[in-house]
């Protein structure tokens, strides 16, 4: 699998910020500055574990000195992994490799106003996309839900940075407040949404923006993407138009089984990125190991990158 | 104003196919150089500068949107012609104050990064005096890519004072089969994952009657003649490979994509003294659908390049 | 022609003329479907004020609908945008000529077309091709040299 490039980071501070959620401030270790990045930005962290390395992404954001990149990191109950790492075995002074920042959830350019509803630990998008918009300024609110005042991670630094801007539902303790997605329905003309949370409020917040005739192009909302397993297996294949059956072993890709058979798949990168080897899938379920395609396209297992990607037991390809 | 080069250096545009068709032919780029700089440095930039002083509007372009890119590609290139060409360029940061010298030029130019008001020129427009690239800004808004700002002096035969501000699928309707299986989408698609630190790169080709680097379309009715005049006598020498490096890096702050193309030209008659692209190249051309040839500006004198190369094969 | 697009909360008619046959089926299909609707004939230009505190009191879930000769429907449309209406909350339709504008690829100079495919350019004498390349920055097309 193609190996992208990446970063060596040192861990310079963990601060607390709740009692589930922890701070991590990452810098160069060559005393240069790490990249920028947009509102929005995530990396994928590589965390060194016994039993391999995990990935697992974070959004970022940098309340600190210009040049470091912050993550926070919420742990989990059942941790995957990931939480319980950062929570557990991660120490000031530690080194780790991080991709560069990308952006699946960049801010709107041409919205009139944003508005972020973040839940729980969803609010770390949205700190970085606030910086941006305030350096820019333009118009912004957020709705941010937790438990309690003592359960919302940058609750007084949201409040003493954006002052008005922000508006606080808490679940618990007096004063209860639900966030709710009627709000929706009292934004002006020309509004961008964002949802962040977990995928119940996503789905709840979704429904109810289709509901009051939000066009697609005017919500957002950002999943946390699921972990890559990177084993390669065998499987097989059969060609739709000749009824032919093969055997992809696990040291060899699909691309190379199909060329060495005659078939001229035309292909460029070989490593998932540039789209060129796409094969159409009839039946069969898929395990997509690329970066070109988007969720729909995966989900619906009709379309595969013959260079990367590979089927589970045996697939029906329209060749 | 001939502006070709060694054999040695040209980068054949041709995989192992021998056919050609519009594709993603992108790779990714190791080592992650955004530039090039050849022996024909100081002649094209001289050429390049010429170009912006007689014709602004045609070879500058910026929405005002761009700065914060405009200063990344400018990081970006100024950082590495001084890691990758230490003799002849040299970069000074101390904080915000940047010292730049093109010691190749005997230029020096001091600024402050960030701040538009120390330098002449906007960004793009001043980093791409120093380059033989022309640089192009794309900037992903609301979904897709928009061309919002470029440096351009040597185009392959577009307009950047009309394609500015265009959709990446607006820019290519001029070109036909290209909407066809959705190939814009697809590499639509394929620059918008572009990831920062993970660069790609491509060749483009086509072939040009005259020599000429600055093949714009507004000085189409001048240099599109010669394609009128090759004959059996001068398409050796008259008819050039002409070849785009195009490399495009994610720019992480903007969230923009900067393209940088070097373009390359050799005239025929060293092209084909290296057999295998004389044979390669003939069977290409040889099959080469209309639609491309026309789009390409190779209809008028295709048959005559053609029987130019079988007769040196015949040779061979 | 125009579409009925569902699931809006307010649909918002305009048009620069009484007789203007193009909305009549759209407002008879908001009232079946019992959907709030405003609907604004203008014919002055000195409605732009209005017109301007119409759009930006509306909320998102708004559908706006333009109907009218070309220079009231670009007019209209300007002001939408500024107020944050986008391609994807609205429709319009031109009742009559449309310019098109074309660009000489060589001076760059403007040039006003019917449906001929070549023109000679009133700036630069030059022979041009009236292509379907088209810049909505500019707002007009593309007219190419052709070599022959």
């Amino acid at each position: 699998m193609h190996q992208k490039s990446t970063l060596e980071v040192r861990v310079k501070s963990i601060i607390k910020e709740t009692a589930t959620i922890k701070r991590f401030t990452l810098q160069a270790l060559n005393g240069l500055k790490l990249p920028p990045f947009s509102g929005g930005s995530h990396i994928s962290t590589h965390l060194p574990k016994a039993s391999g390395t995990l990935e697992r992404s974070y959004s970022v954001f940098n309340l600190s000195e210009p040049g470091s990149i912050e993550i926070a990191v919420r742990l989990a109950e059942p941790s995957t992994g990931g939480s319980e790492y950062w929570h557990h075995h991660v120490s000031e002074g530690d080194v780790l490799k991080v991709s560069y920042p990308k952006n699946h959830f960049p801010l709107s350019f041409q919205a009139k106003h944003h508005v972020f509803y973040a839940a729980g630990i969803g609010i770390t998008p949205f700190l970085s996309m606030m910086a941006e918009l305030s350096e820019k300024n333009q118009s912004f609110e957020l709705h941010y839900a937790a438990k309690s005042k003592e359960q919302c991670a940058f609750f007084d630094f949201l409040n003493q940075t954006y002052p008005g801007l922000c508006h606080f539902y808490f679940s618990e303790g007096e004063n209860r407040q639900r966030l709710s997605a009627k709000l929706l329905m009292d934004h002006r003309i020309g509004t961008h949404v964002y949802f962040c949370g977990p995928d119940k409020m996503i789905q709840e917040f979704s429904s109810a923006a289709i509901r009051y005739g939000y066009p697609a192009f005017n919500f957002h909302f950002e999943r946390f993407a699921s972990p890559v397993k990177k084993d390669a297996l065998p499987f097989g294949i059969t060609l739709k138009q000749s009824g032919k059956h093969l055997e992809v072993p696990a040291e060899r890709s699909l691309l190379d089984v199909l060329r060495e058979i005659g078939i001229d798949v035309s292909y460029s990168c070989r490593v998932g990125g540039c789209g060129t080897c796409e094969v159409k899938v009839a039946e069969g379920e898929i395990d997509h190991y690329d970066s070109f395609l988007t969720d729909e396209q995966r989900c619906s297992n009709r379309t595969m990158l013959s260079c990367v990607s590979r089927g589970k037991g045996n697939v029906l390809l329209d060749l | 104003m001939a502006s070709t080069e060694k054999i040695s250096a040209f980068p054949y545009p041709f995989v192992e196919n021998n056919v050609y068709r519009y594709s993603n032919n992108a790779i990714p780029l190791n080592p992650p150089i955004a530039i090039e700089v050849t022996d024909s440095y100081i002649e094209e930039l001289n050429l390049k500068r010429g170009l912006l002083k007689m014709h602004p509007k045609r070879c500058f372009h910026s929405e005002p949107h761009t700065m914060d890119a405009q200063w990344e590609a400018l990081d970006l290139i100024l950082n590495q012609l001084a890691e990758y060409y230490p003799e002849k360029f040299k970069l000074v940061t101390n904080g915000g104050h940047w010292i730049f010298n093109n010691l190749h030029k005997g230029e020096k130019q001091s600024f402050t990064f960030g701040d538009p008001t120390t330098l002449d020129r906007e960004p793009l427009d001043f980093v791409g005096r120093h380059v033989q690239e022309d640089l192009i800004l794309m900037m992903q808004r609301d979904g897709d890519l928009f061309l919002d700002a470029g440096q351009l002096c040597f185009p392959a035969n577009w307009s950047l004072y009309f394609d500015a501000g265009m959709s990446f699928k607006e820019i290519h309707t001029p070109i036909p089969g290209f909407q066809s299986a959705s190939l814009d989408e697809r590499i639509l698609q394929f620059l918008m994952r572009i990831e920062a630190g993970s660069p790609w790169w491509r060749k483009n080709w086509s072939l040009m009657a005259g020599n000429r680097l600055d093949t714009s379309l507004e000085t189409f009715a001048e240099w599109g003649q010669a394609r009128k005049k090759v004959t059996k006598e001068n398409v050796g020498e008259l008819v050039h490979l002409r070849v785009e490096v195009q490399k495009l890096f994610r720019l992480p702050k903007s969230n923009g994509i900067l393209f940088t193309i070097h373009t390359h030209m050799l005239p025929l008659e060293q092209f084909i003294k290296h057999t295998p692209w004389l044979e390669q190249f003939s069977s290409i051309l040889q099959e080469l659908p209309d639609f491309i040839a026309d789009y390409k500006g190779i209809s008028l004198y295709r048959e005559v390049v053609l029987e130019y190369l079988e007769k040196e094969l015949e040779k061979r | 022609m125009f579409s009925y697009v569902e699931g809006k909360r307010k649909l918002l008619f305009c048009t620069d003329s009484e007789v203007d046959r193009n909305l009549y089926i759209l407002v008879r299909q908001a009232l079946d479907e019992n959907v709030t609707f405003e609907f604004h004939i203008l014919e002055e230009e000195s409605e732009e004020s209005f017109v301007n505190q119409w759009f930006h009191k509306q909320k998102m879930g708004a559908y706006l609908y333009i109907s009218g000769k070309e220079d009231f429907v670009k007019r209209i449309k300007d002001v939408a945008m500024m107020a944050g209406f986008t391609e994807h909350d609205m429709q319009s339709l031109i009742n009559g000529p449309v310019k098109k504008k074309l660009i000489c690829c060589t001076c760059h100079g403007v040039n006003e077309v019917s449906d001929q495919t070549h023109v000679v350019c009133v700036h630069c004498g030059q022979e041009l091709e009236v292509s379907d390349h088209y810049s909505r920055r500019l707002d007009a097309y593309l007219g190419y040299v052709t070599i022959k």
